[in-house]
């Protein structure tokens, strides 16, 4: 039973400078592994292919390092790591605790790279209940365990009446329906081929099963990745040449010191992250290294990482200095983000009482502006609207329409996807229907695990009540 | 003192000689107890009162596990077969099944030949009205004259004898079959034991004399091109092949029957037992789907040496005059001559919650139960039950560990896990559907499945087990051959592929990629590349199952390894479900009445969640630790 290793994100999101990402189970050091680079390797050996093996590490020790994507050997975070050998863990197996930046987006990123490497997402109270069966708490304790795993489902049958996951039950159950509808067909097709010869209609499941069922489970998976913007957050850059202000312009936006504001151009050499709300919305904020050209091997990486990040972000603040004209610096930053959502920040414009136009150039029109002082505080509500609104759309937009999926539904959907799709192949290959089977009732079995529904259910009433069987 | 009691003392007797009977007393006497057959009349031993045939889909799947165990079924099958057919040709290998139409009455003698010559084995007849219980535990049975004999173990067989009712219109009769007596003793005596028994419904189409009927009228059904005996002994098949015939009914007959419903003692009311509903009476067709326009009726041949003619699809509860109409408005029958009427029966079962897994009773220590009684339906069904119980019994005597397969080994485990963790609403049939490892659990492998089994129980010979455990080391061989063997593009490989109606290949590629291709057997790929050994075809047969569906194999296996994991979790025999912290009192008492015995049985009764389950198994840890935790009190005290 408890042969697999499970993961989950331990604290609380948003909360704390520090996230842990807590692992737990006989693989959870050969996982760990697989992303894990110590700090004592050099710089330049980050990029090894070769991880090290963790288990050399001594249990209860903090070591420093950094995870590392393993499928490109891009850095995601600089960690500490502790490892906890059984049946000294709270779970008493092997257990790893990833201590990262406690950012949102980071944090889902570690876990997604632990379970692609072979980690099994924690089900409600399921740390609790190994501590338990594996003798770490005493038996005393067992009614309290019994109230975790009660309260832990409880819970997410409470947020199941509530619209927006409410929704998605609904949605899983339909499809489920459907499904269970066809491995009724077919299993009344193998039980009772005489009585309800040619019932399988191969055509109609496979349009249904591609257009109806498998596109709907594919929107469900986007919206996962789209919806990450009401769970997560939206993730906006700061970009700029240096000591233009990205600095200012941040804590003027979470209102706190964070960065060291200097006037030397290149202070921020790393990226920094915070989480703050706007009008309601959460947004994670990433100032980034001044984006320019540097022979400084630390900057260089600094710049790299800016660059990665604007990848994945909802919406860059391009921010430019009102006060000098263009360089070529700027036009290259312009470059770099030329294809993303931006916002063209023009900063220190209280040092021209004319408020003369900045001139940039024709393909710079697309980015919509706005003027501000990051030092004196102005214009910032503007840019607060504007970001509301460029990252919300143009129509009013209502979370509860959209059905979001949280991690561990998208990875079962995920697995769900490659079942169905088997069994369409299966259809058009001209499979034996036991084997399609196979794969519609693992299909449902997934489904079942996020509506919680009993899989027991009974296929030959299914069959009964709908095709004349008899001798 | 008593006198009317028989000296000799039977390890086991077993109650009925039906299906399940048989098996029952011919696998325990078979491995060394002294064992009693008694039957109502000895001249019904081994009936065939319904369709007089053995396999079907599933339930061929079963017969091949008795084969494979040592029971006797297909072996008789085979001997008074005269039709066989292959079901589910035109679907993967996984749900073929076997069916043979047989010779009712060679059957039965066939049978009871073989009882009689079993040694060890004593075939009596006698009705049985009593049990006689010593502190809980069997110890005899009494006859209807009061006569006793005395046993250590006793397998209730009865069918549909306990309460047996027979109904035709309005008239019931107390019978166990059409003209035969019915226990109203024994079932009397169950309920004061404490068994609670149920009601349930079954019924037999009318048979016709073949000389009435207009074959030409009747589409001659497809018979097997070459008959495969269904027992694995069997080398040669002897009695003559006889097709059976297609036909339907039409409006004509709905609307008489449905005018008519009224008459029907299933719709007047009269019965209370649960009919099956994959097995409907034709009143039940009309109700329930009005709408189809016409329903199939197969004349099947009951015998060589007889004239009758089952007429399946026609079976129904009317009064003998409406009977007669009905079966004359098919078209062909228009004179047929009805020989023996349809009727209903209505008997008593045992719902089998009551059971333990070795079909043995919670109730009284050294009682199993096999077939109708257990709620199921079919010879198959019974027979496989049987001979699980016969072999059981068999263990209890001689202080064995109880013989339980489990879900992913057979058929015959799935049904007897279904009946003991779901009970039967109605007549129980095994579906292939109802086995999640179907693809698993084929009839062409059976005998790799189960012979060693069998041979370990004293069942099966040595020279059976030789021939399947080479063949096993053979099929695994010839596996690692073909995934070892590299083809490499020629216009010779090419020209051959493309000839076989497949893709000709461009770089070297193994040779079970090119099995694995829909459209190519083991004889294509043979032909690519020979085998050195003399590849026969029934390993051939596996070879090629396993390549072909390696995939989905291994996906089962995954899931078999899950699911035993969850099998493997006991719950100890003297925890309290009604005790448990946190589950609703709706399943705490289904849990206690049920008392499954691990938690993966658990998670097959209905409405436990994920969440019953974990708190169960911590509940479960929680009661282990505490009698950890008494037991090494009791140790320190006792030092």
């Amino acid at each position: 039973m408890n042969d697999s290793t499970i993961a989950a994100v331990a604290t609380p999101v948003g909360a704390g400078g520090i996230g842990i990402i807590k692992i737990s189970g006989q693989n959870s050091l050969p996982i760990a592994s697989r992303i894990f680079r110590g700090s004592h390797s050099s710089i330049s050996n980050l990029e090894d292919k070769d991880s090290i093996d963790i288990s050399s590490f001594k249990s209860h020790h903090l070591y420093h390092g950094y995870i590392v994507d393993p499928e490109n050997s891009r850095v995601v975070d600089e960690v500490l790591l502790a490892v906890m050998l059984a049946p000294h863990s709270y779970t008493r197996e092997d257990v790893v605790e990833i201590q990262a930046h406690s950012g949102p987006v980071v944090l889902r990123f570690i876990l997604d790279l632990v379970l692609k490497c072979g980690a099994t997402i924690a089900g409600p109270g399921e740390f609790t209940k190994r501590a338990y069966i594996n003798g770490r708490i005493d038996l005393t304790q067992a009614e309290a365990v019994i109230d975790i795993i009660n309260a832990r489902t409880n819970k997410s049958l409470e947020i199941a009446t509530t619209l927006i996951k409410g929704e998605l039950q609904l949605c899983i159950e339909r499809i489920s329906d459907y499904l269970f509808n066809f491995l009724a067909e077919i299993n009344a097709a193998i039980d009772f081929p005489e009585d309800v010869e040619e019932i399988i209609n191969v055509d109609r499941i496979t349009r249904v099963l591609q257009n109806n069922i498998i596109n709907t489970i594919k929107e469900l998976i986007g919206q996962y990745d789209n919806g990450h913007i009401l769970r997560d957050g939206i993730k906006l850059v700061i970009v700029g040449k240096p000591n233009v202000g990205k600095s200012s312009l941040m804590n003027c936006l979470i209102k706190k010191e964070r960065s060291i504001v200097t006037a030397v151009p290149g202070t921020t050499r790393d990226l920094i992250e915070e989480s703050f709300s706007l009008r309601g919305m959460p947004i994670i904020i990433a100032d980034t290294a001044g984006l320019h050209d540097t022979d400084d091997p630390v900057e260089v990486i600094g710049i790299n990482k800016a660059k990665d990040y604007i990848d994945c972000s909802d919406l860059i603040l391009f921010i430019i200095d009102a006060g000098s004209i263009l360089t070529h610096e700027d036009h290259e930053i312009f470059k770099i983000i030329n294809t993303k959502n931006s916002i063209l920040v023009i900063n220190k414009s209280d040092l021209f009482s004319d408020r003369h136009e900045v001139n940039t150039p024709d393909s710079w029109e697309k980015m919509p502006r706005v003027e501000i002082s990051a030092l004196y505080n102005m214009g910032l509500d503007g840019l607060k609207d504007l970001i509301v609104r460029i990252s919300l759309g143009e129509n009013s937009f209502d979370p509860r329409a959209v059905i979001i999926p949280g991690l561990r539904h998208k990875l079962i959907l995920d697995q769900c996807l490659i079942s169905l799709c088997l069994a369409v192949d299966g259809f058009n290959s001209g499979s034996p229907l036991e084997l399609i089977a196979i794969d519609i009732q693992e299909a449902i079995a997934l489904l079942g695990e996020i509506t919680g529904r009993s899989a027991n259910n009974d296929v030959i009433d299914q069959i009964f009540s709908r095709f004349c069987i008899g001798k | 003192m008593q006198v009317n009691i028989y000296q000799k003392k039977y390890d086991i007797i077993v109650i009925g000689a039906g299906h399940a009977g048989c098996e029952a007393a011919l696998s325990s006497a078979r491995m060394g107890c002294s064992v009693l057959l008694v039957a109502i009349d000895l001249d019904k031993v081994a009936a065939m009162p319904c369709s007089p045939s053995i396999g079907g889909i599933a339930k061929g799947q079963l017969v091949k596990e008795i084969d494979a165990l040592g029971g006797e079924m297909a072996k008789i099958a085979d001997k008074t077969a005269i039709q066989y057919r292959t079901l589910n040709t035109k679907k993967g290998p996984a749900v073929h099944s076997s069916r043979t139409q047989n010779d009712k009455i060679r059957y039965h003698m066939a049978m009871k030949a073989v009882i009689e010559k079993q040694p060890n084995l004593d075939l009596k007849q006698a009705m049985i009205e009593r049990l006689v219980i010593e502190n809980g535990s069997i110890a005899g049975v009494e006859d209807c004259t009061g006569f006793g004999y005395q046993t250590r173990t006793v397998v209730l067989a009865t069918g549909t004898f306990l309460s047996g009712l027979v109904h035709i219109g309005f008239n019931s009769f107390r019978s166990g079959r059409a003209g035969e007596f019915a226990s109203y003793g024994l079932p009397e005596y169950l309920k004061q034991l404490g068994f609670q028994l149920g009601r349930l419904k079954t019924g037999t189409p009318p048979r016709l004399k073949k000389s009435s009927i207009d074959f030409s009228k009747f589409n001659k059904q497809d018979v097997g091109h070459t008959p495969a005996p269904i027992s694995f002994f069997t080398k040669k098949i002897n009695l003559p092949q006889i097709p059976s015939y297609i036909g339907y009914t039409n409006k004509k007959s709905h609307k008489l029957i449905k005018d008519n419903l009224k008459f029907s003692s299933l719709y007047s009311g009269i019965i209370k037992g649960i009919p099956a509903r994959y097995c409907p009476s034709f009143e039940d067709k009309i109700v329930r789907f009005p709408d189809k326009e016409r329903h199939q009726v197969i004349l099947e041949p009951e015998g060589l040496d007889t004239d009758e003619i089952y007429a399946s699809g026609l079976g129904n509860s009317l009064p003998m005059e409406i009977q007669i109409q009905f079966v004359r408005s098919v078209e062909g029958l228009e004179e047929a001559e009805i020989m023996r009427p349809a009727y209903a029966i209505e008997y008593d079962y045992i719902n089998p919650v009551q059971i333990k897994p070795a079909l043995e009773t919670k109730l009284i220590s050294g009682l199993f139960t096999a077939g109708q009684i257990n709620g199921t339906s079919g010879y198959e069904e019974a027979a496989a039950q049987g001979i699980w119980a016969g072999i059981n019994a068999a263990c209890k005597v001689q202080s064995r560990p109880a013989f339980i397969l489990d879900r992913s080994q057979a058929y015959m485990a799935v049904m007897i896990d279904d009946l003991i963790t779901k009970g039967a609403r109605e007549p129980y049939r095994m579906f292939t559907s109802r086995a999640e490892y179907r693809l698993m659990l084929r009839e062409d492998n059976a005998d790799l499945r189960l012979m060693e089994t069998g041979h370990s129980l004293g069942l099966i010979d040595n020279d059976a087990l030789k021939d399947v455990k080479e063949r096993q080391k053979m099929i695994t061989k010839e596996i690692n051959r073909i995934k070892g063997t590299i083809i490499k593009p020629s216009d010779k490989t090419n020209n051959y592929l493309l000839s076989c109606g497949t893709k000709p290949i461009n770089n070297g590629i193994y040779l079970d990629q090119i099995l694995k291709r829909s459209e190519i057997d083991y004889q294509t790929i043979d032909a690519l590349a020979k085998s050195p050994d003399d590849i026969n075809k029934k390993v051939a047969q596996q070879v090629e199952i396993e390549i072909k569906y390696e995939g989905y194999i291994k996906k089962q296996l995954r899931e078999i390894e899950k699911f035993k994991n969850l099998e493997r979790m006991k719950i100890p025999k003297d925890f309290d479900f009604t005790k448990v912290y946190g589950l609703s009192n709706e399943l705490k008492k289904k849990l206690s009445s049920i008392r499954p015995i691990s938690l993966g049985q658990t998670s097959r009764i209905e409405g436990i969640t994920p969440s019953a389950l974990s708190v169960l198994m911590v509940a479960i840890k929680a009661f282990n630790g505490r009698i950890q935790k008494y037991k090494i009190a009791a140790k320190i005290l006792d030092t």
